[in-house]
């Protein structure tokens, strides 16, 4: 619980570091795709934190190339 | 963003120490399980192996000499689909970069500080390639190269101090394991050894200052990193013997262990772990800056520098769910990820290659092509035309325009059934004096009424619409391309 909170007063910290001054730049879209990021890594990290069963991506992954994988393996026997 | 140069030595040295990488790690234990004592002719055909595709990035490069990958995909294949390709390999270089973090994390848990997190080894360690990545490249390519003799030095001292404990017998009989599992190894071996070169395509063509001899650089670098890890794996088996090797999950940590110099000096692997660790800054650097400056190319952002804070806590948190063990990692490291990067680094950069390739005869005006292949280009060319707009050369519409006009009068020549219309009809032969007049003034001139006369063309409806037919028939005519190139 500590560590989740600690994590959101860092990212909270870190936008109010850089949206200001890429506000000054007039970047908009830098700020969005900035802060999207920020959102799915503090997102994760406090899931992680929270110790949530997040599941690995490399699972999806894996769904996907598992057809072609025995494909290849049946080829080889 | 302003340009990053570096020098070819430089970049001889990041190939050489991108290319171990992880591999210094994990692969030993990999292919040592499956092909037993004979993984070091695995690990040696796969270094002669990785040569080819060396080459296949070396002619991609030089196919766009002034674009790194991410622009070249979404130069060659226009805007919407390279976007998706963009995608598909930021994935594969965020979760492998991910990966990274959790495999320093997980080698420094089991075998140097057992009671701390993971997540502690991955901060540690992603702070460092963020600062790397905020500095650049060019920084980033002098530190490698002040890493690079220490590396050497160290190699050298581990491979003289472990030659004493050789024992043949480990190694006998030789050429005993099937063909399928050397093959399996060869796999395993190219897959975690040279795809990842694929991201030097990110600074070879455009940022390396003398392209000559950075493309020898390219090879050397490439053949001494397969010659590392050769010398390390056969270390491996003939101290450790193959059980013993593929039973490890970080073998070449264990044969550091069993140093022992007149029983004296002793335990320095950790000063041999130096080695992995430098090799797997430089591969996660690469990885992570990759994903940041792609990520910033696809959106149009002018700097990637905002991009590297939030990436970064992104990776931390990747790296902590990636694998939930080290048997997953296995399993996915030996059964998905030599797919996965298969299609990513080799499948993708040889579309880019065929595309480049047929993109650039056509802007040269030849005309000696198949129809099949024309009908392949005007497709590319109608995405290119509607979709970006984004070429760089003068003049790209002028020429997509002749494309697109060429294409029409071998429809209307080959295709009869494309001419029921009419209107179709003499649209295309408006095309056809219009082809006579574009070829006799190319190439590269823009001339305003030359390029004003293909314009109407270009918006006919009528005449899209049947480009629009031939489009399915053109993924017929891919294939046949691909199967002849």
């Amino acid at each position: 619980m500590v560590l989740a909170i600690a994590i959101l007063i860092i990212s909270i910290i870190i936008a109010l570091l850089y949206i200001p001054k890429l506000k000054k730049q007039q970047e908009t879209k830098t700020i969005l795709v900035f802060s999207i990021l920020l959102l799915i890594g503090t997102a994760l990290n406090m899931g992680i934190a929270l110790k949530i069963n997040i599941p690995s991506p490399l699972d999806f992954i894996t769904f996907i190339f598992t057809p072609i994988k025995d494909f290849i393996v049946s080829l080889t026997k | 963003m302003e340009k990053e140069i570096i020098s070819s030595r430089q970049f001889t040295i990041i190939t050489f120490l991108l290319s171990i990488g992880t591999a210094i790690l994990i692969v030993p234990s990999s292919i040592a399980s499956s092909s037993k004592q004979d993984a070091w002719i695995a690990a040696s055909i796969g270094v002669v192996l990785s040569l080819l595709v060396v080459k296949l990035f070396l002619t991609l490069g030089d196919q766009t000499p002034t674009l790194n990958f991410i622009e070249a995909n979404e130069k060659l294949l226009g805007r919407f689909f390279g976007k998706i390709t963009v995608v598909g390999f930021l994935s594969l270089t965020l979760f492998a970069g991910g990966e990274l973090l959790y495999f320093i994390g997980a080698f420094m848990k089991t075998e140097v500080m057992p009671e701390t997190p993971t997540l502690a080894f991955a901060l540690l360690f992603i702070i460092i390639i963020m600062y790397a990545t905020y500095l650049g490249l060019e920084n980033f390519a002098r530190s490698a190269e002040i890493l690079f003799p220490m590396f050497v030095l160290i190699f050298i001292f581990f491979v003289v101090s472990i030659t004493p404990q050789i024992k043949f017998e480990n190694i006998q009989p030789i050429m005993e394991a099937s063909k399928t599992s050397i093959l399996y190894s060869i796999i395993r071996f190219i897959s975690v050894f040279s795809f990842s070169l694929v991201m030097l395509l990110m600074i070879y063509p455009a940022s390396v200052n003398v392209q000559q001899s950075s493309k020898k650089g390219f090879y050397i670098g490439m053949l001494l990193g397969g010659f590392v890890l050769v010398t390390l794996i056969t270390l491996s088996i003939l101290v450790l013997g193959p059980a013993n090797t593929a039973s490890r999950t970080f073998p070449s940590y264990a044969l550091a262990q069993r140093i022992s110099i007149g029983n004296f000096l002793q335990r320095i692997e950790i000063i041999m772990a130096f080695m992995w660790i430098v090799s797997i800054f430089i591969r996660t650097f690469m990885y992570f800056y990759t994903t940041v400056v792609g990520i910033a190319q696809i959106m149009k952002l002018k700097d990637h520098r905002p991009l590297i804070l939030p990436m970064g806590i992104i990776m931390v948190g990747l790296s902590q769910i990636v694998h939930p063990d080290i048997v997953h990692s296995n399993i996915y490291n030996d059964e998905i990820w030599p797919i996965y990067a298969f299609v990513c680094t080799i499948l993708l950069p040889i579309l880019l290659l065929i595309v480049a390739v047929i993109r650039n005869r056509k802007s040269q005006g030849n005309e000696a092509k198949t129809v099949n292949g024309e009908n392949k280009q005007e497709n590319e060319a109608n995405i290119g035309n509607a979709d970006t707009n984004q070429q760089k050369q003068a003049d790209t519409g002028n020429s997509d325009s002749n494309h697109q006009s060429q294409t029409n009068t071998n429809n209307a020549d080959s295709n009869h059934q494309s001419q029921t219309n009419t209107n179709n009809a003499d649209s295309n032969h408006q095309n056809q004096a219009n082809t006579g007049n574009s070829d006799s003034n190319q190439p590269n001139q823009t001339k305003t009424g030359n390029s004003d006369s293909n314009q109407p063309n270009q918006t006919k409806t009528g005449n899209t619409d049947s480009n629009q037919e031939h489009q399915p028939k053109s993924d017929n005519a891919k294939t046949n391309q691909e199967n002849q190139e």
